[in-house]
């Protein structure tokens, strides 16, 4: 076991470094630099100072180099164009919003999607199969920034406020107030996704012979879903939680622009159209960081939970699982 | 439990027109199609007949596993548990029945057990679910158990998972499961054909030790002929839903009087013999059983067809000591119009 | 008296049969007739046969199918033989509302927003499609080699690609399209960088259990040279996974045009998309929802027949529920 973390941890640095090294020489291939970022034309010595100022002067590699060696000390570099402020600061600063955001759309999606899969499954052929069938393809149908719209249509203005985001220590109601419509929006597609999965899950679950030997058991409907179906249905779930958890944490970009919400998504996109390199490099590392952590960190609890994946990983062939 | 001693001879299973439909898109399939039997406390009957022949629903129709809507036990079909009629079980008496009085074994160890519990507390767990004891007390019983399905180190096994067990070993567990609250029938449903032929004789003799021990009644599904020799005091063969012929394991081996049995014994490979005669295989395929044939049901693939097999179902005929056979060659007009002589001639012939 | 009803009504015809009925003709030995024994009562029909009944006869994936024929068919003639040309800007009807005229109603600039609708759902059916059919190249191209060569060139290329598949998809997507700059082609080629590495998982998973079936095995003890296996086996027995996944991948692909049209990233004026429209729209969502509504119901209908068509393959296609 202790092996398997650490080949997961040297994969993550290896993975880590060509993100990085990738995203390094592709934003370098980039026409125009800091000192064009601006649309005024700066005076030659003015370019200069810059260009010295951000280690532009200096031969790609080497500047590849120095990068390297300041994001090993932790330092994700500087902003063309709010110079003084550092990427560090600027995460630290927009990333709570954004992990709030993705943490709660992923409980809400979960909580109600599965519940929502496993009552489809055990009432197949019912209404709130229908219903759960019918919320699941309406949830990948859908795109979510026309949830997002239509729930500021029809139910914001009123008690939801359309747009913004609570202030730091703001108190309960607040809270809910303000996040309880952009959570709904970027809950949806999860909600669609995990009852379906769930759905189908139990239902091969409810199929196996070892659901038909409890029952030969003795054991009553009741006992069998919450003993033997609900452990086995859930195990194949997390391994699309992960992904999801990971994309709904680093992937809100949408639910953030409508709803103005001041994450790190947007502020991400609004780099990507400012053309703000280290600040792109940056958001990128550290978003690809979560999402490799979120992966790895799914990989090693379902080992902890999935006797089958531990066995197979202690046998050295989780490949094959 | 103690009645049994005094009732000897009652039957402990009877099965009375038996008649089972499953309902799919293509229609419905007659998956049994009016069959009886019974079974007396202690005894092992065989149920034999290729896959499709309707011996593992009817043996579910027993547990109430048949899941409806698809499945569905026709009207006039009767099934008493020791006088009480089965059909007629609320879901808490099926609860009560199933594991209880009634156990079942199926055909592969390696799905029917729960992957991600532990061997030890799946036993527990059935043995907690018709006793009132404690939970350590369920365990020594369940260690108890383990060691008499003779599963070496007993304790040590009891905290493993399923996938560290192999084939024989987790149909061993299985056994055990079924044998929790010492039912008084246990169904086998081809609980070796999944496994080694070494393996498979070591469950069977464990099959019979548990029998002859416990008194417990078996009934032991099957497709294979040589698995019920040693063991079975009566063997029904069934085909197309329905039972061609029952007897004893001596009616059936020595003498036996349908045409499907025969060719079922004479495609069975021998030890007898000097290996240069051929095998013989049977014919074609088994009926739809959705438009099952109007006729006898074994009548397209029969050597000895006569037409009048196509045309109207054969009944039942008593050769005595419980040995029947479902077959118009022995029905009192063949013999009055065809005479007994070419009757045997044709049988030799086959 | 219970007994004997219960008999009656089990055995149906099997009561007794009256010796007049028995005439003598009829105890003449017939055997076996070789047609018949081996006839099998249902008509034997092919995997493919049997799926396409199957997929026809469900009503939805078949509507479904109708639907998509529909709006495809608009997507190439509208704007063709269409009355109102997609960017023609008439100030006089600016944000107005659907109208005889506009039927859809009109843009912030006048534009006709049905036009636009079908102008914009050829940007984004053919960012679905190429992007799908390309990822259905590539992923079943990788997936077979690494699957059918096993071993380390197996392992090199199931590492890369899971170095591939450990990056954020929206992200990949962004930095390839700010790197190749804005517009359809950039954006497609984007999209595609990481979408064929789930089709390549499921063919060399597909792949591997299929060389350890034993037909193959067969095949391969009779001397049957590989590309011959490769068509004869392996080709037909993924297909019907692959037809699936790239009918899922198609609205897959719409979706992330849409996202990142809607972004400011995807398609830019003065073509359009679905995308690009719903994005306008959201701006004037609060007094002109019409703008908003015809767009995301255009991308919400096709999704809707895309995903319902696969699911309808799905099922067509399971061997599990062949029976």
């Amino acid at each position: 076991m202790g092996k398997y973390i650490l080949k997961k941890i040297i994969y993550f640095f290896i993975t880590m470094f060509i993100i990085i090294t990738a995203t390094f020489f592709m934003m370098n291939c980039m026409p125009g630099d800091a000192t064009q970022a601006d649309t005024k034309v700066l005076p030659a010595a003015v370019v200069e100072n810059l260009k010295a100022r951000w280690g532009l002067d200096k031969p790609v590699f080497e500047r590849y180099l120095i990068y390297l060696g300041n994001l090993l000390q932790g330092q994700f570099g500087e902003s063309y164009k709010t110079p003084g402020m550092t990427a560090n600061q600027v995460i630290a600063e927009r990333f709570p919003a954004s992990l709030q955001l993705g943490l709660q759309a992923v409980a809400v999606g979960l909580i109600i999607g599965l519940i929502l899969g496993i009552l489809a499954a055990l009432h197949r052929g019912r209404v709130i199969d229908f219903v759960c069938i019918f919320i699941a393809i309406i949830g990948v149908s859908v795109p979510s920034f026309v949830f997002a719209a239509l729930l500021q249509r029809f139910a914001g203005g009123g008690f939801f406020p359309i747009i913004g985001w609570p202030s730091k220590g703001a108190d309960i109601a607040d809270e809910f107030r303000y996040t309880f419509l952009p959570t709904m929006s970027a809950a949806i597609g999860g909600i669609a996704t995990y009852s379906r999965y769930m759905r189908s899950s139990v239902l091969d679950v409810m199929g196996s012979d070892y659901v038909l030997l409890a029952k030969a058991k003795g054991c009553s409907r009741r006992q069998i879903i919450w003993r033997h179906v609900m452990r086995n249905a859930l195990m194949p779930i997390i391994s699309i939680v992960a992904p999801q958890i990971a994309g709904v944490v680093t992937g809100s970009f949408v639910i953030e622009r409508i709803f103005s919400i001041p994450g790190l998504g947007r502020y991400y996109v609004d780099s990507v159209n400012g053309r703000d390199y280290p600040m792109i490099m940056a958001t990128t590392i550290f978003f690809a960081m979560i999402f490799i952590v979120c992966m790895i960190g799914m990989d090693i609890l379902y080992a902890v939970v999935d006797p089958r994946v531990r066995h197979s990983i202690i046998e050295g062939k989780e490949e094959n699982v | 439990m103690e009645t049994i001693v005094e009732n000897e001879e009652k039957n402990l299973l009877e099965v009375e027109h038996l008649r089972v439909s499953f309902h799919t898109y293509a229609g419905e399939v007659q998956a049994v199609r009016d069959i009886s039997y019974t079974v007396k406390p202690g005894e092992c009957l065989a149920i034999v007949g290729e896959s499709g022949s309707g011996k593992t629903v009817s043996s579910k129709a027993v547990m109430g596993l048949i899941e409806k809507p698809q499945g569905e036990i026709k009207e006039g079909s009767r099934i008493t548990f020791d006088g009480q009629d089965v059909l007629k079980f609320t879901e808490k008496q099926w609860e009560k029945f199933r594991g209880n009085d009634v156990a079942m074994i199926f055909q592969d160890p390696m799905t029917s057990l729960n992957p991600t519990t532990k061997v030890g507390k799946q036993i527990v767990e059935a043995i907690l679910l018709h006793n009132k004891m404690s939970h350590e007390d369920a365990a020594k019983r369940a260690v108890e158990l383990l060691r008499m399905v003779e599963i070496p180190n007993p304790e040590e096994r009891f905290g493993q998972y399923p996938y560290e067990f192999s084939g024989g070993m987790r149909q061993r567990v299985v056994i055990a499961i079924a044998l929790a609250c010492n039912p008084r029938l246990m169904i086998a449903d081809e609980p070796t054909t999944a496994l080694d032929v070494t393996i498979q004789a070591q469950i069977l003799r464990l099959l019979r030790k548990i029998q002859k021990e416990n008194n417990t009644a078996i009934i032991m599904i099957t497709h294979d002929l040589g698995v019920v020799a040693g063991m079975a005091d009566k063997i029904i063969v069934m085909y197309s839903g329905k039972i061609m012929e029952q007897g004893s394991v001596r009616d059936i081996f020595y003498h036996p009087k349908h045409p499907y049995t025969r060719a079922l014994l004479k495609a069975a490979p021998s030890l007898k013999g000097n290996g240069k005669e051929e095998l013989q295989v049977i014919p074609g395929t088994p009926p739809d059983l959705i438009n099952p044939p109007a006729g006898c049901g074994f009548s397209t693939r029969c050597s000895l067809c006569l037409k009048v097999c196509k045309q109207y179902p054969p009944q039942s005929h008593d050769f005595g000591e419980g040995h029947s056979c479902t077959c118009w060659l022995y029905h009192p007009r063949t013999v009055q119009v065809l005479g007994e002589e070419k009757i045997n001639n044709m049988l030799e012939e086959q | 008296m219970e007994k004997k009803m219960a008999f009656a009504a089990g055995s149906g015809t099997a009561a007794q049969v009256s010796d007049d009925c028995l005439t003598d003709d009829l105890f003449e030995r017939v055997g076996i007739s070789e047609q018949e024994s081996e006839k099998i009562s249902r008509e034997s029909v092919s995997y493919w046969k049997d799926a396409m009944r199957r997929f026809r006869q469900n009503k939805v994936a078949m509507a479904s199918l109708v639907i998509l024929l529909v709006i495809i068919l608009m997507c190439i003639f509208e704007p063709i033989f269409g009355p109102i040309k997609y960017d023609t800007q008439d100030y006089d009807v600016t944000n107005q509302g659907p109208t005889l005229q506009h039927i859809f109603g009109c843009d912030d600039l006048g534009r006709d927003i049905f036009a636009r609708i079908w102008v914009g759902g050829r940007v984004s059916l053919a960012i679905g499609c190429i992007g799908a059919l390309v990822s259905l190249v590539v992923g079943v191209i990788y997936g077979g080699i690494s699957g059918f060569c096993g071993g380390i060139v197996d392992d090199i290329m199931m590492r890369i690609l899971e170095i591939i598949v450990s990056i954020p998809y929206m992200v990949v997507v962004i930095i390839f399209s700010l790197f190749l700059g804005k517009g359809m082609g950039s954006l497609l080629i984007a999209l595609c960088v990481t979408s064929w590495t789930g089709l390549a998982r499921i063919v060399r998973g597909q792949i591997i259990e299929l060389k350890q079936s034993e037909y193959v095995l067969a095949a391969r003890v009779l001397g049957t040279p590989s590309f011959k296996i490769i068509l004869k086996h392996l080709i037909p027995n993924t297909m019907s996974i692959i037809i699936i996944n790239t009918t899922f991948a198609i609205p897959s692909f719409i979706f992330s045009e849409a996202f990142l049209s809607f972004l400011g990233m995807g398609i830019q004026p003065p073509l359009t998309s679905w995308g690009a429209m719903a994005a306008l729209g959201q701006q004037q969502m609060t007094y002109y929802p019409h703008e908003l509504i015809f767009p995301a119901l255009a991308i919400s209908v096709t999704m809707l027949a895309f995903n319902l068509l696969g699911d309808g393959l799905r099922d067509a296609f399971d061997p599990k529920l062949r029976k």
